[in-house]
């Protein structure tokens, strides 16, 4: 019958648009669906979840960054610790131990540092960036067997301005919710700048 | 010789003393002997990854090569595989803390709120108290700046990523042919691996020290041999006119060689590569007897010819008795250098005293008559020389004892002065320690009976060390496998601080209790099946009773080492370390020169008996003054050669002293026959002719770039023409 076969045609036709679509989607630019800045200062609420944990571990403190001097992410509730992740790598300090180099966790914390400032080009060698079933989201998905061994992926869902939400899903199960509130700036504070050199 | 099984010996450290404690010379062994299989290549640029999976490719097919790379471990498997065992570690800051029950949940909540830490994620679950994750995060800095990059190991020095390929070798990176063909064979990979990608490649390993030593040793015996024998072809030419002589030294060399080395063989089932270089000088002697005889070989009396074969036997007895007492040396190297000597010049003399005088041809070619013109008017200058004896003694001793004084003979037996390696290898073995942060280190080794003393020891080392100079960063396997004795200590105190309660804020912070089970230590054996096993086996090895340490051999102990860095430890920490017999500072290269030292001086003292030797035939067969001059002239050759040397040089080494074998064994000759037929023209002629191809053969060595080859070749230089000069002056008939 003409109407069963306009019907499947469409769904034919729609199929056909449907296989392009991915690919379509994948190579629309992603850099223009989050908002990119350099230095970038503000606050976080960071929520980590455990899969064997009922509750969250909420945490919040300051962020600045500088995308060609790195990240300071300093915790002030429920207890102080600062991380910095410089040049050399990634260091950490509390009210117990103070700088230490932390092993393995630069290249993750590198990445959530440009997720966070919306720069997708520098982590497009390491990651394969799509778009996210949800609106104003894009997802992480990573290449490297390193980083692949413990995210499953990263979901970036873009807010008002330069705020948005990271989220880091681990093969664990378990996984961090960032929420950030960030204020593009010139240049950090020459007394936030000296501490990443 | 041919039926019987000897070997020739290639390594040339094997010459060199061995330690004087075998159980610590085992564990050397045992826990160092690999690492002269080992090369490391590093990639960096563009296209390194591409370049390291074609070369990994490539070598894959060799036999002579193997890939000898463990994946790194992921900290998740380093969390899963220390989870059994999670209640047995407490780093410093929880042990500090273990009476505080806020401080517990603090801890605990710093590591919670961590933007990332996949240790933390992977061992929440079975380790709520989170005493293993800090554990971890501050035990695995030790392993330095290693990375994964695709499943490659990595490393990032000054914003540069270098990709990371270790191979080994089949054979001991000390065998010379060996390692010459297979070193030529990579290099050859590796640069045709460089052009096809824009990548940079470093590499080392002791196989390319190797080679190029041996390399640089080949190429310097075919420029310089081939120099030294044409120079000698042309000057027999140009004395003797006929190729005759030339052909008799030629056959003589060779007989006299087959000799010393037979003899060598008889008393030493191998004959060290060394040897035979040393033992080249016999060629400035053997060839010395021939010139003696082919100078007069033309002679019409049967008088002339029996003149010579008195001062021919005296000098080899004198020769003889003076290497005689080297045979006792605790060097074996020495000892078969002075057997081959003795042997070889017996067999000169026998053949020089009765083949020759029968070989027609030769003894109708003498000297020409131009060569022994010119001879006469050279020894017309010596016979002022000899008139005015007193003086020149006088004078030369004189200066002598001035330049002693002002500068006295120093010698240094660092082996590092006598490296041959060529600078741009030692360019590139800096640069590669300078891309893995390997500072200058002292390293320890410990030994025991069983894993757990040699763990226990090596925590009591490390307390002691720390005790006197904190936070010293010690390289070892101490963290990652602690003695089942600290372990159980750990537990111990973190079931007490369980007991009383402390971690009740901090469980109930995380909202997770798991109890803490019996106490199950980790053990050596288990830490070989885990993520690091490659890194247990580079720091303990097990002591066997046979040298290369195969499966079945029993094994009598274990042996690790640790780092510490250099010139850190303490003199009291090396006095007490000096005090306990299992624990020992290993630095080959001060062993090395140490025992050099020892050598040296013992050679220096048989060196001193054999001239005293001599000096005792020379003074019974020629009387006491003309015995006495001789002697002094001996002796004073022997020092000029060794000022000069050392005023060359800055400083004499072993290689130095080893010359004196030539130049006494030279002075000898020359002396006596001086004696026996005073200051003719067919004396002087033998005699210049023995000098100048002696100088020529040795003399160019001064032009080697091995040290050891250079400092041997500018003391006989200096020595023989000090001798030639000198030796007239011993003239007692005119």
């Amino acid at each position: 019958m003409p109407i069963n076969t306009l019907y499947i045609a469409i769904i034919l036709i729609a199929i056909g648009f449907s296989a392009h679509a991915d690919d379509k989607l994948s190579s629309e630019p992603t850099d223009i669906l989050l908002n990119t800045v350099n230095v970038a200062s503000g606050n976080f609420i960071q929520r980590k979840y455990f899969a064997v944990l009922k509750k969250p571990f909420i945490s919040e403190g300051e962020i600045h960054i500088d995308n060609k001097l790195g990240m300071i992410w300093q915790t002030n509730q429920p207890i102080y610790s600062r991380m910095l992740l410089k040049h050399d790598g990634l260091f950490t300090e509390n009210n117990f131990d103070s700088s230490k180099k932390v092993k393995g966790g630069e290249k993750i914390a590198s990445t959530l540092m440009y997720a966070m400032i919306g720069s997708l080009s520098e982590v497009q060698q390491q990651f394969l960036i799509k778009k996210s079933l949800k609106n104003h989201c894009l997802e992480l998905l990573p290449k490297n067997n390193t980083l692949s061994s413990t995210i499953r992926l990263i979901e970036i869902c873009n807010g008002i301005n330069i705020n948005r939400v990271v989220t880091l899903f681990e093969h664990s199960g378990n996984r961090t919710e960032i929420s950030l509130e960030l204020t593009p700036k010139e240049q950090l504070t020459e007394a936030i700048s000296a501490l990443l050199k | 010789m041919l039926g019987s099984s000897w070997r020739l010996e290639t390594n040339l450290l094997s010459v060199l003393p061995k330690a004087l404690n075998s159980k610590v010379a085992a564990a050397e062994q045992a826990l160092f002997s690999e690492s002269e299989k080992q090369i490391l290549v590093l990639f960096s640029g563009k296209d390194a990854h591409l370049a390291y999976q074609q070369l990994s490719e490539q070598l894959s097919v060799e036999t002579d090569v193997e890939i000898d790379q463990a994946p790194l471990a992921t900290l998740e498997d380093i969390s899963r595989f220390y989870l059994p065992y999670r209640h047995n570690f407490l780093s410093t800051s929880y042990i500090e803390n273990l009476h505080d029950p806020e401080k517990l949940r603090q801890l605990v909540a710093s590591q919670l709120i961590q933007l990332t830490n996949p240790l933390i994620s992977e061992a929440i679950a079975q380790n709520p108290r989170l005493n293993l994750p800090n554990y971890l995060q501050e035990e695995l800095k030790f392993l330095g700046e290693l990375e994964s990059e695709n499943g490659i190991p990595s490393i990032t020095f000054e914003q540069k990523q270098y990709l990371i390929l270790r191979l080994k070798v089949s054979m001991n990176g000390y065998s010379l042919n060996d390692s010459q063909q297979l070193s030529q064979k990579l290099k050859k990979i590796f640069h045709e691996t460089e052009l096809q990608y824009s990548t940079e490649l470093f590499y080392s390993g002791i196989l390319f020290h190797t080679a190029e030593s041996a390399s640089q040793a080949k190429k310097e015996i075919s420029t310089f041999g081939v120099f030294s024998i044409l120079a000698v072809i042309f000057l027999i030419l140009f004395v003797f006119k006929s190729i005759y002589p030339l052909i008799t030294a030629l056959g003589i060399i060779a007989v006299s060689s087959f000799y010393g080395f037979t003899a060598v063989l008889v008393f030493f089932n191998k004959v060290h590569l060394l040897t035979l270089v040393f033992a080249v000088t016999l060629i400035g002697v053997v060839i010395d007897y021939c010139f003696h005889y082919f100078t007069y070989a033309s002679s019409a009396t049967a008088q002339a010819n029996k003149s010579i074969q008195k001062p021919l036997i005296l000098g080899f007895i004198t020769t003889a008795l003076g290497y005689f007492a080297l045979i006792f040396s605790p060097l074996e190297l020495l000892s078969q250098v002075a057997l081959f000597m003795i042997f070889g010049l017996l067999g000169a003399l026998l053949i020089v005293l009765m083949w020759l005088p029968y070989q027609v041809k030769l003894n109708n070619n003498g000297p020409t008559r131009l060569s022994l013109v010119i001879s006469s008017k050279c020894m017309a200058i010596y016979s002022k020389l000899v008139t005015k004896k007193c003086a020149s003694l006088i004078l030369i001793c004189s200066s002598i004892g001035i330049l002693t004084l002002f500068n006295p003979l120093k010698f240094n037996d660092d082996i590092r002065l006598l490296n041959t390696s060529p600078q741009w290898l030692l360019n590139t073995e800096m640069k590669i320690n300078q891309i893995f942060k390997r500072e200058q280190s002292t390293k320890l080794i410990i030994t025991a009976d069983n894993i757990e003393q040699l763990l226990q020891r090596q925590e009591q080392l490390i307390k002691h060390i720390t005790t006197t100079k904190d936070g010293l960063t010690i390289k070892s396997l101490s963290g990652l496998l602690p003695s089942s004795k600290n372990q159980k200590a750990h537990y111990d105190l973190l079931t007490q601080a369980d007991i009383s309660g402390n971690f009740d804020l901090a469980l109930a912070y995380v909202g997770l209790d798991i109890a803490l089970g019996e106490f199950a230590p980790l053990t050596y054996e288990k830490f070989l099946n885990g993520p690091f096993s490659n890194l247990a086996q580079l720091f303990i090895a097990p002591l066997t009773d046979s040298p290369t340490g195969t499966k079945n051999n029993k094994i009598q102990g274990y042996a690790l080492w640790l780092d510490i860095p250099f010139n850190e430890l303490s003199p009291k920490n090396k006095q007490w370390i000096a005090s306990t017999k299992h624990i020992s500072i290993f630095d080959k290269a001060a062993d090395v020169t140490t025992s050099l030292s020892i050598y040296r001086s013992g050679i220096f003292n048989l060196l001193c008996i054999s001239i005293l030797i001599v000096l005792a035939v020379l003074l019974l067969k020629y009387g006491l003054v003309s015995g006495a001059v001789a002697s002094i002239i001996i002796i004073c050759s022997s020092l000029v050669a060794l000022i000069a040397s050392q005023l060359i040089l800055g400083h004499l080494n072993i290689f130095n002293l080893l010359a004196m074998l030539l130049i006494i064994a030279l002075a000898i000759d020359y002396i006596i026959f001086y004696q026996e037929h005073g200051l003719k023209p067919e004396t002087f002629l033998a005699i210049s002719l023995s000098a100048i191809s002696s100088t020529l053969v040795f003399g160019v060595l001064i032009f080697s770039k091995t040290p050891a080859v250079s400092s041997f070749g500018l003391t006989v230089m200096v020595g023989i023409v000090t001798i030639y000069i000198l030796a007239p002056i011993s003239i007692s008939k005119k």
